[in-house]
């Protein structure tokens, strides 16, 4: 049985006095890979930085495999991964050094560091400054990065971007292999709707911060675009 | 803790990954060895050398000075009066004898200080009273000036001194000077006895001269109750500092220990050895502190605009550990630092300077001179002054956590660093209120003020002077508040706000 390990519940958040994410609550189950869209400022990377416990959470709460992000925090954060927006690594270190800073912290084996840039396929340019990475470069180390304690949570944020065909379908296959294997809940946001048309199980459609639509992809009639094109129809209608 | 331990640890490998450190800690290095060289410089500028004095030929330079004296006199058309005419029969005899019995004139030492000033006058004298016809007075005085002629051909220094003394003697008893003012230059004549200051000419022994006068003036500041440097009079703690700076000076002319800069002239210097301390100490406070106010200021900022903080907000950390991992990380970055560049300087300073000229701090406590080891003292001397450098580090660092901004908080916190010793000397200037001392500026230059011993009475007293006498524990007092609200602002700052 699939358990959740994601639960959001009733989020909402404020900039200034704009309401950015409008109580939204919506769950991930451990081993699917939840499709996460919405058009431009729907509230999406918002809605992931507070996950990530980059950005307060106003209202309601966020709990990750049962330990609440506001509260437990250092609890809840074992147990998560992620990327946002672009990856995060220092320019002036390699991606050997970045991952073994990361190691270091989070009490992992320099031996898991190989493993991981090696599954990444980064192998070869692993002891290049992070700076000479191309962007999709950038994008597998972060991918490495987030991988690499193995959490039960990944967040992805427009992985895709910057990645050659290549290294989507790399991206794809790793994805589905955790999701399988190690029962990991993935959430990915992008706007590149085939690409999550290949990846997802689900999704789950966000518009103006307030929770719209889920749907199973799996024997689901009708495309991903058909589906995303009514929701934002929807929205423009009730304006 | 270990987590805490480990996140200090990452912080420090990011610092010492970064370009712009090396590039500092280069700055550094560099900043030693200039400070060598600039002390070298000094020395050349303010030192004829040996060989440049040797060189001068004051035998041909006197004896053209008599013949001039003698064209003078011998020529008729020219009306001299009496007591050029006395003044020109003087230099000519005394011009001889000291080209007679070999005084070079260009070396300061007793026997052409007392040939040129105190026989002159008493040859002249002589004439004058030859002219006026007064015999008994050019008796005595010509016994005088034979009898100190003959001090200076036998080479009898110690026969001056006592001949000095004598005269001192008698014009106390004929009531001519004080009490007070007989004892004091009793006193400096007793040291000059004993200590054989004056006795050869040798241009490294010049400062024990600036010494004997700072005792001197010192001493006559204790007779008096007035400081001779800043005319005030003296307060009981004044009073003991005064006594202990005459002890530290007759410690050195003891030992023979020359400080950095005697006397009240700065162009009077001492030990090349302690010059190059006291420049190297500067120049290492100035350096160090640009480069932890500019690892403080873009450790924060630098992360938060390239995004790199998310790296380690999504990690199970607190925002407070990482902030304080920042905080402890520069701050041991800088204790290190010190110590590290502090036994680098010994060693620049033993290879230019020599090993031997190395001299410890010397302090007085409980009446007795006390004398610290030099590597100990040059690394506690550093660090005190690393006490200010860690101020300006935590205001860059608060800076750069509220502004987020890299070139706000480096550009702010060194603008404060240079510009705020002067904006407070302006402010000092106008404002003669008691509450200028609470102002943390003026609480600085901690280093000067609690050792003293360096540098020379009336220098120190100008210091105190500016920052107004404030007592030492109150100016920690306040600077420790002072970093205890930036500390205190910057983490209510970080723990509260989004990371975008």
């Amino acid at each position: 049985m699939s358990n959740i390990v994601l639960k959001i519940e009733n989020v909402s958040k404020y900039f200034g006095k704009t309401k950015v994410v409008d109580n939204l609550s919506f769950d991930v189950k451990s081993g699917e890979i939840l499709g996460f869209l919405g058009p431009n400022g729907a509230g999406k990377t918002t809605t992931i930085k507070m996950i990530l416990g980059l950005l307060s959470i106003d209202e309601g709460s966020i709990k990750i495999n049962g330990y609440d992000v506001k509260k437990d925090f250092e609890k809840a954060m074992d147990y998560i991964g992620g990327i946002v927006e672009n990856p995060v690594l220092y320019g002036y270190m390699t991606a050997v050094d970045n991952l073994k800073l990361h190691a270091k912290i989070r009490n992992i084996d320099y031996r898991e560091v190989y493993k991981i840039l090696k599954q990444v396929g980064l192998e070869k340019s692993m002891n290049q400054k992070i700076s000479k990475y191309s962007l999709g470069m950038k994008q597998r180390a972060g991918l490495a990065l987030s991988l690499l304690h193995s959490p039960k949570v990944l967040i992805l944020d427009e992985p895709t971007n910057g990645l050659d065909p290549d290294g989507i379908k790399n991206l794809r296959d790793i994805l589905k292999k955790i999701a399988k294997n190690n029962n990991v809940a993935v959430l990915v946001s992008s706007h590149i709707l085939s690409e999550m048309e290949l990846i997802c199980d689900r999704i789950v459609v966000i518009n103006e911060g307030k929770f719209v639509k889920t749907q199973d992809l799996n024997g689901s009639e009708g495309t991903l675009e058909s589906i995303f094109f009514d929701v934002t129809k929807e929205g423009k209608e009730d304006e | 803790m270990s987590k805490f331990f480990k996140l200090c640890s990452c912080e420090f490998t990011k610092i010492m990954k970064k370009k712009s450190t090396k590039v500092m800690f280069f700055v550094l290095v560099l900043a030693l060895l200039a400070s060598a060289g600039i002390t070298a410089l000094t020395k050349k500028v303010t030192d004829y050398s040996d060989e440049e004095i040797d060189k001068l030929d004051y035998k041909s330079k006197l004896q053209a000075e008599i013949d001039s004296s003698k064209h003078e006199l011998s020529d008729n058309t020219n009306n001299l009066d009496e007591s050029t005419k006395n003044e020109l029969l003087a230099r000519i005899d005394i011009y001889q004898f000291a080209i007679d019995n070999e005084i070079n004139m260009y070396q300061t030492y007793w026997k052409s200080n007392v040939l040129f000033s105190d026989v002159f006058t008493c040859q002249e004298g002589v004439y004058k009273c030859k002219s006026l016809g007064q015999e008994n007075e050019e008796k005595n005085l010509q016994e005088k000036v034979d009898k100190m002629c003959d001090y200076i051909k036998n080479d009898n220094f110690n026969g001056y001194i006592n001949y000095q003394k004598e005269n001192l003697k008698k014009s106390f008893d004929a009531g001519e000077i004080a009490q007070e003012n007989y004892d004091v230059q009793l006193y400096i004549l007793n040291l000059k006895e004993k200590y054989e200051i004056g006795k050869s000419f040798n241009k490294d022994e010049v400062w024990k001269n600036g010494i004997l006068e700072e005792i001197d003036s010192l001493k006559v500041s204790l007779a008096t109750g007035i400081d001779q440097t800043s005319f005030k009079s003296l307060t009981e703690k004044t009073y003991k500092k005064t006594e202990n700076r005459i002890k530290i000076d007759e410690y050195r002319l003891e030992h023979n220990m020359a400080p950095s800069i005697t006397g009240d002239k700065i162009t009077s210097l001492g030990s090349t050895r302690k010059v190059f301390d006291y420049i190297s100490g500067s120049f290492i406070q100035f350096v160090l502190t640009i480069m932890m106010v500019i690892i403080a200021g873009t450790s924060i900022s630098s992360e938060i605009s390239k995004g790199t903080i998310k790296f380690w907000s999504c990690t199970p950390c607190k925002r407070w550990k990482i902030l304080l991992s920042k905080l402890v990380v520069s701050t041991l970055i800088l204790v290190i630092c010190t110590v590290i560049i502090s036994l680098f300087s010994t060693i620049i300073g033993n290879i230019f300077f020599g090993a031997k000229n190395a001299q410890g701090y010397l302090f007085v406590s409980n009446g007795n001179v006390h004398e610290i080891n030099y590597v100990l003292f040059s690394i506690v001397y550093n660090l005190v002054g690393a006490i200010e450098i860690f101020v300006f580090m935590v205001f860059a660092l608060m800076l750069s956590t509220v502004a987020r901004n890299s070139a706000v908080s480096v550009g702010l916190s060194i603008a404060a660093y240079l510009g705020g010793s002067t904006i407070m000397q302006v402010v000092n200037m106008f404002v003669k209120s008691d509450w200028i001392k609470f102002i943390p500026f003026n609480n600085l230059s901690l280093t000067d003020r609690i050792f003293t011993g360096d540098i020379s009475y009336s220098t120190s007293t100008m210091i105190s002077g500016i920052t107004g006498n404030i007592p030492i524990g109150f100016s920690f007092a306040v600077l420790g508040i002072c970093v205890f609200l930036m500390i205190v602002t910057m983490f209510d700052s970080f723990r509260k706000r989004d990371i975008a």
